[in-house]
């Protein structure tokens, strides 16, 4: 049976999976990508936790009672992903206007805030 | 509404006066004071563009009023400069600044008769008149307002009437009155009259309420008013050019100076005086103090009243601090009158007087001691200095340090503080009549080297005869009021068995009366006249023109010797043991004020006229006894000694230039080179931590990234061992 547990390892092995592609890719748009993943892990975890608590009766984990008909994970979820929507134009559309600039997107060599 | 209650008029008269010249006829004189003859105006030089017709008018015709004042005013003074003093005959005053004088001269007038009230009330035992019964004994206090009050402490302005306060009341409106009747003859025509009657004004204001003040701190404050306008009128003339070098003349602008500062070396001492008494007993109020110190400490009492006693040892000239009185020479005469005997030195015998039943009743006997001592010394020291002096002035400057130092002598020896008080009394005419005297004489002759004139008496006999009353007086001859207040003091310390004051009191009463018998002949006599003492056209040696002065000049002369002789006179008939009965609040003490005619007293005179008659041996008839200990190489060395005043004047310099110099140099080099290099090295050491920190700034966004979630891991593997999560 998949329990929860399953679902937050998948979460954490995408999460972390997603932050080494950002720590080490030198594309700037690999990084955008890794960053989706990132977020998209996130997203596994909550709406991991939304259903469990769902499953589990109207009842947190630790047996505090919660509104099961307040669908908060489940929203936050998707506002999650509008955001990152959102975030991936504006990021593309900087990548961009750096390549218009500098004719690359290597972020190795986009260090003007050097010392 | 009896007079004592309206002694705040006293100071504020003068105090309006002051104002009212300031604010308004001097202003007014500024105002009407007719342009010097203008430079015709450039107005035919048309082709200038930018100058206007008014413009053109206008300015140099301003320029050019201010360069001709001064220069009226550098001819009238800046050649008196170079002789040391005034200049010849004066010259006339116009309307506005005589009416400031005027104001002046009323003032003072009826803040003396206002005192003369106080004294009739004061004397007025059985309330006959006034209705306040034996006001003699309580003394009144007057509270003013209250200044401010920090928790129980309350600072208030108080004002304290007693008998004390009633005699120095008296001695300074009586001698500043004269002293303002007088100068309208000798400031006549000073481009600054107007400037001198207002500083003359504040000078007596600030000695009035330094001997009104019922606590320090009124005292305190007059104190430093005292010392400004001493300040101001030192450096009166402070445009004129500076004396020729040797001269024997002090320039002012140093002058001033000189006296502020020194006086405020003592000031200082007087200051923490003043707070330890504070401390320890909680208030500055001089009744209080006096019953509240009986509980302090016996030896920080002795120690705070010998600090208090510095402030009177930079105030009235003492030995160390005394070089600043012959340098304040550089003021007008009747400054130098007004300092000597009523407003300035006074003061620091006022202080001891004021305080007397502390030094002597509660204090270590140590306190007095010092007190004695320090005057008696410096009453020696002057004296001898004294001796060779050939400016008129100059000698007059360390006979009045001579003098004072008899007046803490007397006040060291006595149970009272009755017999310092009544050398400063009569001390202030005598004195204010040499004073005054002397700057007739300058005033007439532009001069003030003794050797320079000669002969005087003739032209001047009014002058001259005036001023061998207050000669005879200071050299302690009966009747003169000299006498009566300076042989107490030297018996006194005889009957007291302290033989180190007596003997240094009596040979400085010699050395007195042959210097100013040697001035008086210098001055007036020569050989071949009268004993020496009345000399004519034969003995002048200067080359002007000297004729007597006007009558405002001389009446103050006349009035200051009938006080000399009338003082005298009444000392016959008891008047000194009448004045210690006043001063020790209605009570008879046992102490014989009048000089008993005994043994000591024929000494004490001897003294004197032993002193007369070697001047006159001296001067008057050529025993040429001051030439040969001059020229002699036994003796030279010691004139010379005498003659450079003890070459302290330049160790005080050596002492400035090299300790206080060389410390200030040491404190520099300590800023220059710690202080500088603690703030430059932490300058130095951010910058370095800097530069290798700034390393860390990459650019490059991936190593922040990795930086912010390493940070986070290790936090969070720190709060998971912190909470046992990870080694169970």
């Amino acid at each position: 049976m998949i329990t929860l547990n399953h679902f937050l390892v998948l979460g954490a092995v995408l999460f972390v999976i997603g932050l080494f592609g950002a720590l080490s890719k030198r594309n700037a748009v690999a990084i955008l990508m890794s960053i989706e993943i990132m977020l998209n892990a996130v997203n596994v975890t909550l709406v991991a936790f939304a259903s469990a608590i769902l499953n589990h009766g109207g009842k947190a984990l630790n047996g505090a009672t919660v509104d099961s008909s307040r669908l908060t994970g489940q929203i936050f979820a998707v506002f999650i992903i509008t955001v990152a929507a959102a975030e991936a134009s504006v990021a593309l559309a900087m990548i961009i206007a750096i390549y218009r600039r500098r004719n690359t997107i290597d972020v190795g060599e986009i260090n003007l805030m050097r010392w | 509404m009896t007079p004592v209650d309206l002694v705040w008029l006293v100071p504020a008269l003068p105090l309006a006066a002051m104002l009212i010249i300031f604010f308004g006829t001097r202003m007014v004189e500024i105002a009407v004071q007719p342009r010097p003859a203008a430079v015709p105006a450039p107005t035919d030089h048309g082709g200038h563009g930018g100058h206007g017709p008014a413009d053109a008018a206008t300015t140099p015709d301003t320029e050019a009023g201010h360069d001709a004042t001064d220069q009226t005013a550098h001819t009238t003074h800046g050649a008196a400069a170079a002789g040391g003093g005034h200049g010849e005959h004066g010259g006339h005053t116009p309307f506005w600044p005589m009416l400031s004088s005027i104001i002046g001269v009323s003032a003072l007038l009826l803040s003396f008769a206002l005192s003369l009230l106080i004294l009739w009330q004061f004397l007025d035992v059985n309330g006959d008149v006034f209705h306040t019964k034996n006001l003699i004994a309580t003394g009144k206090d007057i509270h003013l307002y209250n200044w401010f009050t920090i928790g129980s402490l309350n600072y208030s302005i108080d004002f304290r009437v007693d008998t004390l306060t009633v005699v120095m009341l008296l001695v300074v409106t009586g001698v500043s009155t004269l002293v303002h009747l007088y100068s309208i003859g000798y400031m006549a025509g000073d481009p600054g009259y107007s400037r001198f009657y207002i500083e003359l004004a504040l000078f007596t204001v600030a000695m009035l309420i330094l001997v009104l003040g019922a606590n320090f701190l009124v005292l305190f404050i007059g104190w430093e008013l005292v010392g400004l306008s001493s300040y101001l009128l030192v450096g009166f003339w402070f445009y004129h050019n500076p004396p020729p070098p040797g001269s024997e003349v002090p320039y002012p602008p140093p002058a001033q100076l000189k006296a502020f500062v020194t006086t405020r070396l003592g000031d200082f001492g007087f200051l923490i005086g003043i707070l330890i008494l504070f401390t320890a007993t909680g208030t500055f109020n001089f009744i209080e103090l006096n019953t509240k110190t009986q509980a302090m400490d016996k030896g920080l009492l002795t120690l705070a009243m010998i600090l208090v006693f510095c402030g009177a040892v930079g105030k009235s000239a003492q030995f160390p601090l005394h070089v600043w009185l012959p340098d304040a020479m550089a003021g007008p005469t009747p400054v130098s009158a007004l300092i000597h005997a009523a407003t300035m030195v006074a003061a620091g015998v006022y202080l001891v007087a004021r305080l007397f039943p502390i030094y002597e009743g509660v204090a270590g006997p140590q306190a007095l001691a010092v007190v004695g001592y320090t005057g008696a010394f410096t009453a020696l020291f002057a004296a001898t200095i004294a001796l060779t002096q050939n400016d008129i002035k100059g000698v007059l400057a360390y006979s009045t340090i001579s003098q004072l130092g008899y007046m803490f002598a007397g006040l060291a020896v006595a149970d009272t503080n009755t017999v310092g008080m009544y050398h400063l009394f009569t001390h202030a005419f005598f004195k204010a009549l040499l004073f005054l005297g002397s700057g007739s004489v300058i005033h007439a002759i532009g001069a003030q080297d003794m050797r320079k004139m000669g002969g005087l008496a003739r032209f001047m006999p009014w002058t001259a005869g005036t001023i061998l009353v207050a000669t005879l007086a200071i050299s302690g001859i009966p009747p003169f009021s000299g006498f009566w207040s300076k042989d107490p003091i030297i018996t006194t310390a005889l009957e007291k068995g302290n033989y180190i004051i007596y003997g240094l009191t009596l040979f400085t009463a010699f050395l007195t009366a042959f210097y100013m018998f040697r001035l008086f002949i210098l001055t007036f006599g020569g050989q071949g006249s009268f004993l020496g003492l009345w000399g004519g056209h034969d003995q002048y040696r200067g080359d002007a023109h000297p004729r007597e002065s006007p009558r405002v000049m001389t009446f103050p002369l006349v009035v200051l010797a009938l006080a000399t002789i009338l003082i005298g006179l009444a000392g016959f008939a008891g008047f000194n043991q009448g004045f210690a009965w006043f001063l020790n609040h209605g009570v008879n003490v046992d102490f014989p004020v009048a000089p008993a005619l005994d043994a000591n007293t024929f000494i004490g005179v001897g003294a004197g006229v032993l002193g007369i008659l070697l001047a006159i041996a001296v001067y008057g008839y050529g025993l040429r006894l001051n030439v040969a200990l001059a020229s002699s190489a036994v003796t030279r060395p010691i004139y010379r000694l005498l003659y450079r005043r003890y070459f302290l004047d330049e160790l005080y310099l050596w002492l400035i230039r090299v300790v206080v110099l060389g410390l200030s140099n040491l404190c520099a080099l300590f800023d220059a080179y710690v202080i500088d290099g603690i703030v430059n090295g932490s300058a130095r050491a951010v910058r370095g931590l800097g530069n290798i920190t700034r390393r860390s700034e990459t650019g490059i966004l991936q190593n922040y990234g990795a930086a912010i979630f390493g940070g986070a891991m290790i936090i969070l593997i720190l709060v998971f061992v912190a909470t046992g999560a990870i080694g169970r």
